[in-house]
């Protein structure tokens, strides 16, 4: 029996010392990858910048995890005996027998017995090959770092002729890869890093030089545009409109920026036809403002200043030429000259020239305001070559109720004062809805009551295609039989 | 006797005798022979469910006689009472013109009692089984009377999908040992069963077993060894059918209500040291509990309404379980 007993356990520990030399070399090898970390590192930075002491941080490291993963992953000798039984198939005899033999008090009195029937199988079943030698996957990363070393060492021999492990590898590297364009980068860094300051110093001048501006337009006296009467020039009130104060918090891009886009769209539509108009707008902004004059300063911040100032011009050229335009087709079917009616209109105008549709209108009349005043030089000549008076022409809001022409824009006031007027009441209405209370008496016949609603019959079989039911849709009660009908119906199929 | 070499080559000879006896009656069934064979030895019970006429009564009356013990058999109806199944008291005239009461005991006091058809009794009627089958007693009125040993329990059942029976309470359903499914025979079993029984004489069953030897093996079962791995796998797997519980497998959180309960690790404990006896070893392996884990765990598990709407079963999850279930050490 004694024997039984020495031979499981022998067989067990010398299984226990295969697998234990196995997970050191495992093991091992981890640290020793860890450890080669450190040269490599060395080979990149030098001992310029990694002191030759960390080395031995790196292996102290190494043979830390090493350790560690050593003392925890290692096998009991049950474990190892249970390891046995798995790859001999002995039906856990040698564990449970090793077990048993190892702790008597726990044993029962077939345990000798046991021990005796477990100790052929153990002695007859090879350690070899219940504990394989496994290729360990640390040994692939162990490769990868000597080669990466080997790479390293390598390239730092080949750009440095007397092998120095003082300077870093990088610089030295990039000093032999380029030579001397290495410097000309440098340099070509520098150099863009002046650029960018100076160009920021231009565009800080730029925004001053936009703000003196727009403090100056601001001091100038501000004429309303008058509906009636009005001597000023459509020039001149045309700079007016560009002068508008800046709304609070938004640029002047912001605030025109919609009316431009309106007026961009406005001479996609307009075809040909529009080009022309536009090019001679252009042309007369092409001529130098006494601003863009005043300006001592040159350069693209200016230009592009005066680019905005100029589209903003023609936007509000083109929209008073359009509405010079309309007034000529107004001033052709009705009286343009009853004072009245102007005064009305310069009250209304203000509205319908918000409106939306103003702008459709507007590119109608562009196309009108062409044909008939052919190509004039700048928006006063536009203005001036159609007949009737001046002040309604001047007026843009003349345009709106001056004739039964335009009567659209009393109809949307008419249905906007209507729609007010349905809104107060309908706000009085809910007010009084909320403080109303009493009750109601509903006189029906008398008779069979009858459901109005049709009841919609709902039938359809699990096999049916359309025919489903969720789970939870089956209420609680009915789940038992829910769950036979399934039940019977799965033995059907 | 328990410590020499020779018990494990007798009781080995014995099951196999025992086995080859009823070879000569039943065709095939190896593993339902197996696992009554398994719950007689270790003391417990065995719930066989498959349609009628595959040889359950036959089976149980094959084993009776190779064992010579008593047999009883109960067809179980929907009107038949717990009294007809314990026994009752008899009203009983003495020579002299007395009356007395005689207590007249019923088909449970056997070793051996077929209990057929046993879902088609009511609940109430099935509920007088449990002290029996638990407690080897029955009580009638104030006086308890010990059942003699061996006593298994055989009860046949017909798929519950069948009409008029009745389920059997979960507290019934646990004190069985083991739940065997009896399946069709194959084409050449059915070719061995129309041999036998259209030969004019049926093959006699003899006695090789006598009752104290049967309480032997079952002595000699109790003392075989389980290993802490091979304990720590079958309390792991239990576990691994709570799905209350942390450690418990994925299919068992989705498809069963109730796990199995401590019965279960016993079950499997002791069919496992039966079966590694009647293999000749003297230990319980990790296979002895792989091979009872369906039929120790299917009845224990009470699966949700998720599982009966996808059709999943006790033995799909108990595999899935099985099949992720981790050994120490290997």
């Amino acid at each position: 029996m004694d024997s039984a007993a020495t031979t499981i356990s022998g067989v067990v520990q010398r299984a226990r010392r295969r697998r234990l030399g196995h997970l050191a070399f495992e093991d091992g090898v981890g640290a020793v990858t860890i450890g080669l970390l450190g040269p490599a590192a060395l080979l990149v930075l030098g001992t310029d910048l990694m002191p030759e002491a960390l080395l031995g941080l790196f292996v102290a490291a190494g043979l830390a995890v090493g350790l560690y993963r050593w003392v925890h992953g290692r096998p009991s000798a049950y474990g190892i005996a249970q390891r046995l039984d798995s790859r001999w198939d002995t039906r856990d005899q040698i564990s449970t027998a090793y077990y048993f033999n190892e702790h008597p008090g726990r044993a029962g009195p077939l345990a000798r017995l046991q021990l005796k029937l477990a100790c052929p199988l153990a002695s007859v079943g090879s350690v070899a090959v219940a504990l394989p030698f496994r290729f360990p996957k640390a040994l692939y990363a162990l490769a990868g770092t000597v080669a990466l070393i080997a790479v390293l060492f390598g390239l730092r021999y080949s750009v440095q002729s007397p092998l120095s492990l003082k300077p870093p590898l990088p610089p030295m590297v990039m000093q032999a890869l380029l030579g001397d364009r290495a410097d000309d980068l440098l340099a070509d860094e520098e150099t863009s890093e002046e650029l960018a300051e100076a160009s920021d110093q231009a565009a800080a001048s730029v925004r001053e030089e936009r703000e003196l501006e727009r403090d100056s337009r601001e001091e100038q006296p501000q004429p309303m545009p008058q509906a009636a009467g009005g001597d000023q020039p459509p020039d001149a009130l045309a700079e007016d409109l560009v002068a508008v104060p800046e709304v609070e918090g938004l640029s002047v891009d912001e605030q025109y920026g919609d009316e431009l886009a309106t007026a961009e769209g406005e001479g996609q539509e307009g075809g040909l036809e529009q080009e022309g108009l536009e090019g001679d707008l252009d042309k007369g902004n092409d001529e130098p403002s006494a601003q863009d004059a005043a300006s001592p300063k040159g350069g693209a911040d200016s230009e592009t200043s005066d680019d905005l100032l100029s589209r903003l011009q023609d936007a509000f050229q083109k929209m008073l030429s359009s509405m010079n335009l309309e007034e000529q087709m107004t001033g052709e079917a009705g009286d343009p000259s009853s004072g009245e009616q102007s005064e009305q209109q310069a009250q209304a105008g203000a509205q319908a020239q918000a409106s939306a549709g103003e702008g459709q209108e507007g590119g109608e009349s562009d196309s009108q305001g062409q044909e008939g005043g052919g190509t004039p030089e700048n928006p006063q000549e536009l203005s001036q070559g159609e007949g009737g008076s001046q002040g309604s022409n001047l007026t843009p809001e003349g345009q709106a109720t001056s004739s039964a022409g335009s009567s659209d824009g009393s109809k949307e006031l008419a249905e906007a004062a209507l729609d007010q007027a349905l809104g107060e009441l309908s706000e009085l209405y809910s007010r009084r809805a909320e403080e109303m209370s009493g009750e109601v008496l509903i006189e029906t016949e008398a008779g069979p009551q009858e459901l109005q609603t049709p009841y919609s019959p709902s039938e359809a079989s699990h096999r049916d295609p359309g025919g489903a039911i969720r789970r939870d849709q089956i209420p609680h009660a009915y789940r038992h039989f829910i769950q036979k009908y399934f039940e019977a119906l799965q033995e059907k199929n | 006797m328990v410590e020499t070499e020779r018990f494990l080559q007798v009781v080995t000879e014995q099951i196999r005798q025992i086995r080859d006896e009823i070879g000569k009656v039943i065709v095939g069934h190896e593993d339902v022979v197996e696992g009554v064979l398994i719950a007689l030895v270790a003391g417990g019970h065995v719930l066989l469910e498959g349609v009628p006429g595959l040889g359950k009564t036959t089976l149980l009356r094959t084993l009776g006689g190779a064992m010579h013990l008593d047999c009883s058999r109960i067809q179980f109806t929907p009107d038949l009472m717990p009294a007809d199944i314990v026994g009752s008291m008899v009203l009983e005239s003495d020579s002299v013109g007395g009356k007395n009461l005689r207590f007249q005991p019923g088909p449970i006091f056997a070793h051996l009692v077929l209990a057929d058809e046993i879902n088609r009794a009511t609940p109430r009627t099935q509920s007088a089984l449990l002290e029996a089958m638990q407690e080897r007693t029955v009580t009638t009125g104030t006086v308890t009377y010990p059942l003699e040993d061996p006593f298994l329990v055989m009860a046949t059942q017909n798929p519950l999908e069948m009409e008029g029976t009745y389920p059997l309470p979960e507290a019934q359903l646990d004190r069985f040992l083991l739940k065997l499914l009896v399946g069709y025979p194959s084409q050449t079993e059915m070719e061995e069963i129309v041999e036998r029984t259209m030969a004019a004489d049926q093959p006699p069953v003899h006695q090789v077993v006598t009752r104290d030897q049967i309480l032997e093996i079952r002595r000699g079962a109790h003392d075989v060894l389980v290993a802490p791995h091979v304990r720590d796998f079958a309390i792991r797997l239990i576990l691994a059918t709570q799905p209350e519980r942390a450690e418990s497998h994925a299919m068992a959180k989705q498809y069963i209500r109730y796990g199995s309960s401590p019965r279960g690790a016993q079950s499997l404990i002791q069919g496992g040291r039966v079966r590694a006896l009647m293999r000749g070893r003297l230990n319980v392996s990790l296979d002895d509990l792989r091979a009872l884990a369906l039929p120790a765990l299917r009845h224990r598990l009470i699966l949700n309404f998720d599982a009966h709407a996808e059709g999943k079963t006790a033995d799909q999850v108990v595999t899935a379980i099985l099949e992720s279930l981790p050994t120490n050490g290997v």
